[in-house]
């Protein structure tokens, strides 16, 4: 039945959104900016876990981990080039986003320059695609299988480092009010550049799972940013839980719902990032600080996390 | 009449915290009246409340007989309602002389359809500009005025945003600390003036302050408040006298 | 043999061009504050009002034909060759069209976000400039869709010899620029420009000086979109032809390049900002096809966009304030001052 296969595409997309939108909710939180570049990390994850499975046959799980290593590393070597020191200079928090938007096409154009003369534009990892089964007439595919356990695996993760852990107690300290976790004696610098691999990782595990759903190209995690920052809009950026829930309403509102304009109204597929967008506006107009607050009982679980 | 701001009942929350809590208050045309008590005690909270910056969960503000509660703070400046803040908030990417002609009232060349058309407003601009300059040089900020006002000093940054408020022709102003962190002599030369203005601007102030030796030398009236409440109204020596007052503000035994 | 003479022609028009646009972004960001990210989306909607006027007035009435096809391409052409009163007749409504729609539209893509912090503004406009370019990519009837908009003519193509054309157009290209810029000038050596830089130094404070913040910032979106707007236009009719990937969000960069560069709030700084990118422009344009004749290991034309992007982040880091550095605004007032050195 075409409404199950929608909640299924929906789930799986959001996942992605989820995992984006957790990497921006972060750094949002510990330094007050939007990274616009955080596209090009999920890009590079992408890339090295297709490039690993199929040039070298390398095991799934670890070209994964691998992605998040190397994703984060590169974040943080970005973040220590250029976003501290103007940190450092006290700047408006327009000038980091400017800054992230001259990072993202910078990289997002180099990755082209490398790929191009080596006709590595489009690679798929190895895997291929097969439905393992079939739920209320929807075919669930091994992608679904790997990407959204991995997601639920890599969200709980992170709520046991913010909540149990010393770390994830800085962390939520810096994201309250900095100043006050320098004062007393948080290395806020030290927590910046934890979230950045954090995020950085996030990214390039999403990438290296899209590259197993899809295929990786050096547009695919600008193409993803719109729909992943509203995720973490819908969190009210300093939400986890929220911006979770954000990722799983964007992927019903670009599958389910699109798909129900479709089929009723005759709206072209094309237009979906206009329910995105409408949802982004919408939030921004009604409820601008999204669902920060919110308690609703199933939440009360994450409640522990960022507020 | 002469009230000037006239505060019934005024009662503003954060959260679970009542900042104010039933304040009712009354000032006349002319005086110069203290606000005191312990950090905390909500004294900025109400000129946030007064000035327009909150709405007040509950009670009623009167400004010259008119209502004001709940009118933007752009309104509430319009009537002839100023205040300066604590920490300075001058225009650091302007220079001294731009943030004093900030201030000024209904400025023809501040609307866009008359701004490119410099004939226009010209004289009104230079009126202003002499005024503010004469005001700058009565504060002594006249040498600064080609400066950014974030490569003054901070006594002088005190100074400006004074002077800023005054220009703006106030019937009202709200002073919030007015010499808070400034050197002993330079603070006395910043009351001696806002005495002086008093009398050439037909004034009336209303000033928070902490240096109580010199609030007292020239205030007529004081309100002291604590947790959100007004504790003590008086005169200085009513207000000296008083034991709550001592005990939770001024320390020590009657 | 390279056309020397041609070349500077086009790159001295898109000067132009882009001097208007770089003007409408110092107004919003430089002095007001408004970081507008979604600049593209407003140039683009000055082309697209631009290309439909050229239907509206250059197609027959009740002809049936279909605006987007070749025949009806060459008819609108056919007809400003022909026609030159008809030609300047479009030219001046092509330009006011413009100028009025998007500065509507500018007003209402900024609506949601004139209460908000600017970071949200930023967002807002940058996501709404992704999906103008989506909608008009698949939305036919005003648009074109993938097929895009074509037939726009050169005001001046009823002059008749191809160079001359260019030439007129540049001429009357950099005499708009030029008179914008001295409105630009004008209004923000005032207590008006004054009053967008207490909004951009401290809302807050400004507000509790009288000014209407939100009201203002509106207006402000509202001037540079009439100028983006205008621009826009002013591309259409030089290129002729219109469609949604001339209008990448790549474009909005390049102005914040130019403005970054040149110098914020400062109108003399933008225009060396818009003539050094320009004419880099067209220089990394020539060394990227140089370059790809060589065969080398990293595909050269991407690299202008990386320098793009590395010349912002050196900027950001070491000379932010841009070239020419933001000076007091030049009203009477300062006579004063003057007169008691």
């Amino acid at each position: 039945m075409e409404i199950t296969q929608s909640i299924i595409n929906s789930i799986l997309i959001g996942s992605f959104y989820a995992l984006m939108g957790l990497g921006i909710t972060m750094i949002y939180a510990v330094t007050k900016m939007f990274n616009f570049a955080h596209g090009e990390f999920m890009t590079i994850g992408a890339y090295i876990t297709a490039m690993l499975t199929s040039f070298y046959n390398l095991n799934l799980a670890l070209a994964v981990i691998l992605s998040f290593i190397i994703s984060g590393a590169i974040a943080v070597f970005i973040s220590e080039l250029i976003y501290e020191p103007l940190i450092k200079k006290r700047v408006k928090t327009i000038l980091l986003f400017i800054a992230s938007i001259a990072v993202g096409i910078s990289i997002r154009n180099i990755i082209y320059m490398i790929v191009i003369p080596r006709n590595l534009f489009y690679i798929k990892t190895a895997i291929p695609t097969r439905v393992v089964f079939t739920f209320g007439g929807g075919n669930v595919t091994n992608v679904f299988l790997y990407v959204v356990p991995t997601t639920i695996l890599l969200v709980l993760l992170l709520h046991l480092m913010l909540t149990k852990t010393k770390l994830g107690t800085a962390m939520r300290c810096v994201a309250e009010n900095s100043e006050l976790a320098q004062i007393i004696g948080v290395n806020v610098r030290n927590i910046r550049r934890i979230a950045w691999v954090i995020s950085g990782g996030l990214a390039g595990v999403a990438g290296a799972l899209w590259a197993v759903y899809l295929i990786a190209y050096p547009e695919v995690g600008w193409v993803n940013l719109l729909s992943s920052f509203t995720a973490s809009y819908i969190g009210g950026l300093i939400s986890f839980s929220g911006t979770i829930i954000g990722g799983y309403i964007v992927g019903i509102g670009e599958n389910l719902v699109m798909n129900m304009l479709n089929k009723i109204i005759g709206v072209d597929v094309g237009y979906k990032l206009l329910i995105t967008f409408s949802i982004l506006v919408g939030i921004m107009l009604f409820k601008p600080t999204g669902l920060a607050e919110i308690s609703l009982p199933k939440i009360k679980f994450f409640r522990k996390s960022m507020k | 009449m002469n009230e000037i701001l006239k505060v019934i009942n005024v009662v503003k929350s954060f959260g679970g915290l009542k900042a104010v809590d039933g304040v009712s208050l009354t000032i006349n045309k002319g005086e110069l009246v203290g606000l005191i008590g312990p950090n905390g005690s909500g004294k900025t909270t109400l000129f946030n409340v007064v000035s327009g910056l909150y709405k007040p969960d509950e009670g009623e503000i009167y400004f010259l007989g008119e209502r004001i509660d709940g009118l933007p703070s752009h309104k509430i400046f319009e009537k002839g309602l100023v205040r300066s803040f604590q920490n300075p908030r001058l225009f650091l990417g302007m220079s001294c002389l731009e943030n004093m002609l900030i201030a000024p009232k209904n400025q023809i060349g501040e609307k866009a359809r008359y701004a490119p058309f410099h004939r226009v407003w010209a004289p009104q601009e230079l009126e202003y500009g002499e005024e503010a300059f004469e005001l700058m040089r009565f504060l002594n900020l006249n040498q600064a005025s080609k400066y950014l006002s974030s490569e003054i000093s901070g006594g002088q940054m005190k100074l400006l945003e004074l002077g800023r408020g005054l220009i703006a022709k106030p019937k009202l102003l709200l002073l919030d600390e007015p010499t808070a962190g400034v050197a002993p002599k330079l603070a006395r030369e910043i009351f001696e003036k806002i005495i002086e203005l008093k009398k050439s601007y037909d004034v009336t102030f209303f000033i928070i302050e902490h240096r109580l030796e010199m609030l007292f030398d020239y205030v007529e009236h004081v309100f002291v408040m604590h947790n959100g409440k007004i504790i003590a109204s008086g005169s200085k020596e009513d207000v000296v006298n008083n034991p709550l007052v001592r005990k939770v503000y001024l320390g020590g035994e009657v | 043999m390279v056309d020397i003479i041609g070349a500077a022609i086009s790159t001295l028009t898109f000067f132009g061009i882009y001097l208007i646009l770089s003007i409408s972004l110092n107004l919003e960001y430089g002095y007001a504050g408004q970081p507008n990210f979604g600049v593209v989306a407003f140039y683009a909607a000055g082309a697209y009002v631009a290309g439909n006027i050229a239907n509206l007035m250059l197609l027959p009435f009740g002809s049936g034909l279909d605006p987007f096809m070749p025949e009806a391409v060459s008819i609108k052409m056919q007809a400003a060759v022909q026609n030159p009163l008809l030609s300047i007749l479009f030219f001046i409504t092509a330009l006011l069209s413009s100028a009025l729609i998007v500065g509507a539209f500018g007003y209402l893509a900024s609506y949601p976000a004139l209460r908000a912090k600017e970071d949200f503004l930023a967002i807002v406009l940058l996501a709404f400039g992704e999906i103008l370019r989506v909608i008009v990519r698949n939305y036919y009837p005003i648009a074109g869709g993938t097929v895009g908009l074509g037939g726009i003519p050169n005001p001046f193509a009823w002059i008749g010899q191809t160079q001359l054309i260019r030439l007129s157009y540049m001429i009357a290209v950099l005499g708009l620029a030029g008179g914008i810029y001295f409105f630009a000038e004008k209004i923000s050596n005032s207590p008006y420009g004054r009053m967008l830089k207490s909004i951009r130094d401290d809302d807050l404070a400004s507000s509790f000086f009288g000014k209407k913040v939100p009201w203002v910032r509106g207006q402000i979106m509202f001037i540079g979109s009439i100028l983006a707007g205008i621009a826009g236009a002013l591309y259409a009719m030089y290129s002729g032809y219109v469609q949604a990937d001339d209008f990448l969000p790549f474009k909005t960069f390049e102005i914040w390049v130019m403005v970054l560069v040149g110098g914020l709030a400062n109108n003399k700084g933008v225009v060396c900002g818009a003539l050094l990118m320009t004419f880099a422009e067209k220089i990394l344009g020539i060394i990227s096809v140089e370059l790809s004749l060589l065969k080398l290991p990293l595909e050269p034309s991407y690299l202008r966009y990386v320098i793009y992007g590395v010349i912002m982040l050196v900027i950001l880091l070491y000379r932010p304030s841009g070239i020419i550095r933001e000076a007091s605004l030049k009203t009477p007032a300062w006579k004063v001052v003057k007169e008691n050195e």
